[in-house]
């Protein structure tokens, strides 16, 4: 039982979620490295595939896991995969929950939550920016009329999200249909 | 302390789940949702929320989506909210490994356009909580001058070494050092 292959998918995605700090993208090669070099569980191109297809589907960017441990042990795969990655999250926001929230009033407390404002807005800039940064730049095939457009839909959504109140989903679509008629005359 | 029933909490997680892609920028459809729209928290007990949730180890949507479960909803809500956030996009993903396998569609560029637009609310949410660098609980004028440049000036440190490749292991203490330090010298 123990050394059953759910087990094993179960742990590595718990792994994961432990020492995930930011999105997925920042522990793919960790994955890779258990998926692929050690399990031996699927190869380079199939996770590459699998990462890809993943990027169009809604959900949190670990929507990934669940569908590894899926094409590695089908449904009960599937079943450990989510559990693996989504559990301990459960466990560590419960517990942070029930011990930040009654000190949270303390001045110490507050000091310290206080100081560590800049430090993860400052990380989170950084990444919007090289995601932006990534994304635009293979928008269409040709890296010139890529960027000039990202930069386009950038530029006109914030401005349309500042001066009404635009619902932040109908602005996604938006700039995906956007994207779509770009690479229609572009590309072709 | 159930502020908002499970029913409101889980049908939140499915619009985001369901319904958004992308980045992690998609904590400001939760920040809309519950400051803006409901009033279930102020604007700073967001922003501690999210501070708190982006430090500890675990995938930042699934951590902001449980932690902020546990604040309003209770054990049951969060469970739920949960398996509302991740599991349409787990069960979408495999059925388009059946549909469609791998092969590229023609809906690609589409998706890239949609993944620049939600890298654009990566942007809002920086834009939107940096404000915070000048409001004070304290003090009806705001945060001292010198006080609030300091914080941006942590905060863009370590975007910009962030972005030059410095490693987290060394960013992360000392920019929560900085930070820190900041908060304690200079006392509101």
């Amino acid at each position: 039982m123990w050394n059953s292959i759910e087990i094993k998918i179960f742990m590595v995605f718990l792994k994961l979620s432990l020492i995930s700090f930011g999105g997925v993208f920042g522990v793919l090669p960790e994955l890779e490295r258990d998926i692929v070099t050690k399990f031996h569980w699927l190869t380079h191109d199939q996770f590459i595939q699998t990462f890809v297809l993943a990027q169009v589907v809604p959900g949190p960017n670990m929507v990934m896991c669940p569908m590894i441990g899926y094409r590695i042990a089908g449904l009960s795969g599937f079943i450990a995969g989510f559990f693996g990655i989504y559990s301990m999250p459960l466990v560590i926001m419960g517990g942070a929950f029930y011990f930040y929230h009654r000190y949270r009033n303390l001045a110490f407390v507050r000091k310290l939550e206080l100081g560590l404002r800049p430090l993860v807005l400052g990380l989170i800039a950084s990444s919007a920016i090289q995601l932006w940064w990534e994304q635009s730049s293979t928008l269409l095939s040709q890296k010139f009329p890529a960027l000039a457009l990202s930069i386009a839909i950038t530029v006109a959504g914030i401005f349309w999200m500042k001066s009404r109140k635009v619902n932040a989903l109908v602005l996604i679509f938006s700039a995906g249909m956007v994207g779509w008629v770009g690479h229609i005359l572009v590309d072709g | 302390m159930k502020e908002v029933s499970n029913w409101k909490w889980v049908a939140l997680n499915l619009k985001i789940g369901a319904l958004s892609f992308g980045s992690s920028g998609r904590a400001l459809l939760y920040q809309k949702a519950i400051v803006d729209e409901n009033r279930w928290l102020s604007d700073d007990e967001f922003r501690e929320v999210f501070t708190l949730t982006q430090v500890l180890p675990g995938p930042n949507l699934v951590n902001l989506s449980v932690y902020l479960g546990f604040r309003l909803s209770g054990l049951m809500g969060t469970a739920l909210g949960l398996l509302a956030l991740a599991l349409p996009g787990a069960v979408m993903l495999v059925a388009a490994y059946h549909l469609l396998g791998f092969a590229r569609t023609p809906l690609e560029p589409f998706f890239k356009g949609v993944s620049i637009g939600s890298v654009l609310l990566f942007f809002v949410l920086v834009a939107k909580n940096a404000q915070g660098f000048g409001q004070s609980a304290h003090f009806s004028k705001g945060v001292p001058r010198f006080k609030r440049l300091s914080r941006f000036a942590v905060a863009i440190g370590v975007g910009g070494f962030a972005m030059s490749g410095v490693s987290l292991s060394l960013l992360l203490p000392l920019g929560a050092l900085a930070g820190i330090a900041l908060e304690f010298i200079y006392v509101e």
